[in-house]
């Protein structure tokens, strides 16, 4: 299997060529060892940073959507699932940025967090 | 009532936020920020994406958590700050008009003003697509303020006319949400937008990005039904013959940023050549006094450079009341 990956780790935007050979991951083009790192995840199990917003019960607060953020890098195949949740959570405490939304997502093994306060 | 500030902020958005603490910080006790919306950080508010704050916090923060970060340093400092307070005209000797909720109208005297009234989108007025303007033609800006901040729908089958950050960042929101993004066309050969926002909020969805291609023509009574996407020259002009048809009830328009300077330029504040407000080296304008940081003097890529640019706007505006001049 074969695969062109763009690098997104800094803004030189390398074209990494990842094959796979046997066991063996080969990479070419990529200008710094950030980049293979990068690229042999992103052949793996591709990560992503998940934001979305969740609704707010009435009488809470002024804001009526509040902005959550995975509180790290989760598997880009769930992030579907992950806006679908969002859809579903109805915030109703008096929420901290910072604080939990929804714990382990999913069971990713990441928590969904509070961009502002509320 | 609202008594005379030394300094007075107009826009409480990244910029007007950094210029306010770093007045302080400067000296300057008495400062007041007025702003139009119910809420601190601008356009902060609605990018609920990452990508912020790198330099200012080493952090990737969202567009919310850098806001939130500026607002508690400024309830520590205690700056006051008018919310739903819209300035609605500055006169050449710094009399500043203004109306809020809360206050009801009020003429105040600063001494020195900075200018941090961001920028705003070109709209579907403003740019030459024939065609008419049914409802569902929208920038994306305010589509992500009705979906980010609202919490309305924007639609079902959206094209998107415009690759710059802001039109690749909806591609990937409207699409998690549901929607079937079918295309970003981009009138240049290659699309302004950062590499990872092409990789995160195109390719990871497989929306099509089409390069050298506009909207030729808007169809639609009262909601839009669909547009003829055409291929350009090297003149930018839309190859008509070799134009097709794409169904959509969704046309979001990121076609560029304009600096917000009427309010000053009104006063007699001069414009530079890219729209902004022109500036000296100590980032004041043509009026004495006056001066200005953020994305009315010229539209920023980064909210980091943005805060640099306020907290120098401060520090010089604090000199300039400290002079005495
Ligand atoms: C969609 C989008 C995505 C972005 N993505 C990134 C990113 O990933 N990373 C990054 O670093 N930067 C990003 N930026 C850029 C950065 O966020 C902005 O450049 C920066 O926040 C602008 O700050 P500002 O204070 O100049 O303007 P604004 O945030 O627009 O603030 C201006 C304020 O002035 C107020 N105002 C205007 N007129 C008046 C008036 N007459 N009276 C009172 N108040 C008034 C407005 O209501 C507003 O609150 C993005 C910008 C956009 C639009
Ligand atoms: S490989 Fe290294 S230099 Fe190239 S884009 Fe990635 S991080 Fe930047």
């Amino acid at each position: 299997m074969e695969k062109k990956i763009t690098c997104t780790v800094c803004p030189r935007g390398c074209t990494i060529l990842a094959i796979r050979e046997g066991e063996k991951l080969k990479l070419t083009g990529a200008a710094c060892p950030r980049g293979e790192a990068y690229a042999r995840e992103e052949f793996t199990d591709p990560k992503r940073m998940f934001t979305s917003t969740v609704r707010v019960a009435e009488g809470i607060s002024e804001i009526t959507l509040l902005p959550v953020k995975s509180a790290g890098p989760v598997p880009k195949r769930i992030l579907f699932d992950l806006a679908e949740l969002c859809r579903e959570v109805m915030v109703t405490e008096t929420l901290k940025r910072g604080d939990v939304v929804v714990q382990n997502a999913l069971g990713c093994g990441v928590d969904l967090i509070a961009g502002a306060n509320l | 009532m609202v008594k005379n500030p030394e300094l007075l902020i107009v826009g409480g958005g990244s910029a007007g936020m950094a210029a306010a603490l770093s007045a302080r910080k400067s000296g300057i006790q008495d400062i007041l920020i007025l702003e139009t919306d119910p809420y601190l950080g601008g356009v902060l508010r609605q990018c609920i994406h990452t990508g912020f704050g790198l330099q200012t916090f080493g952090e990737d923060l969202t567009g919310p958590e850098y806001a939130g970060r500026y607002q508690d340093m400024m309830e520590e400092e205690k700056i006051p700050y008018l919310l739903n307070t819209p300035v609605l005209e500055i006169l050449p000797d710094l009399t500043v008009l203004a109306i809020s909720r809360t206050e009801g109208y009020l003429e105040l005297h600063p001494k020195a003003i900075v200018a941090a009234t961001g920028c705003r989108e070109r709209s579907a007025g403003t740019i030459a697509i024939p065609g008419t303007r049914p409802a569902g033609v929208l920038t994306a800006g305010t589509a992500q303020r009705y979906i980010n901040i609202e919490g309305y729908h924007a639609g079902r089958e959206v094209v998107i006319l415009g690759s710059g950050d802001i039109g690749l960042i909806m591609a990937r929101r409207l699409t998690l949400e549901g929607a079937h993004v079918k295309c970003v066309a981009e009138l240049m050969p290659k699309s302004g937008g950062l590499t990872r926002n092409i990789v995160q909020c195109l390719e990871d969805f497989d929306i099509p990005l089409l390069l050298s291609t506009t909207v030729a023509e808007i169809h639609g009574k009262e909601r839009v039904t669909g547009v003829t996407l055409a291929p350009v020259d090297e003149n930018l002009k839309p190859i008509l013959e070799k134009s097709w048809y794409v169904a959509c009830d969704t046309l979001l328009l990121s076609v560029g940023l304009v600096p917000e300077t009427e309010l000053f330029s009104a006063a007699g504040a001069e414009i530079e050549r890219g729209n902004g407000l022109k500036v000296d080296e100590k980032l004041m304008t043509s009026i004495p006094g006056l001066f200005g940081c953020g994305n009315v003097v010229k539209v920023h890529d980064l909210v980091d450079r943005v805060s640099r640019q306020g907290e120098l706007a401060g520090r010089y505006a604090a000199e300039y009341i400290l002079g005495g001049k």
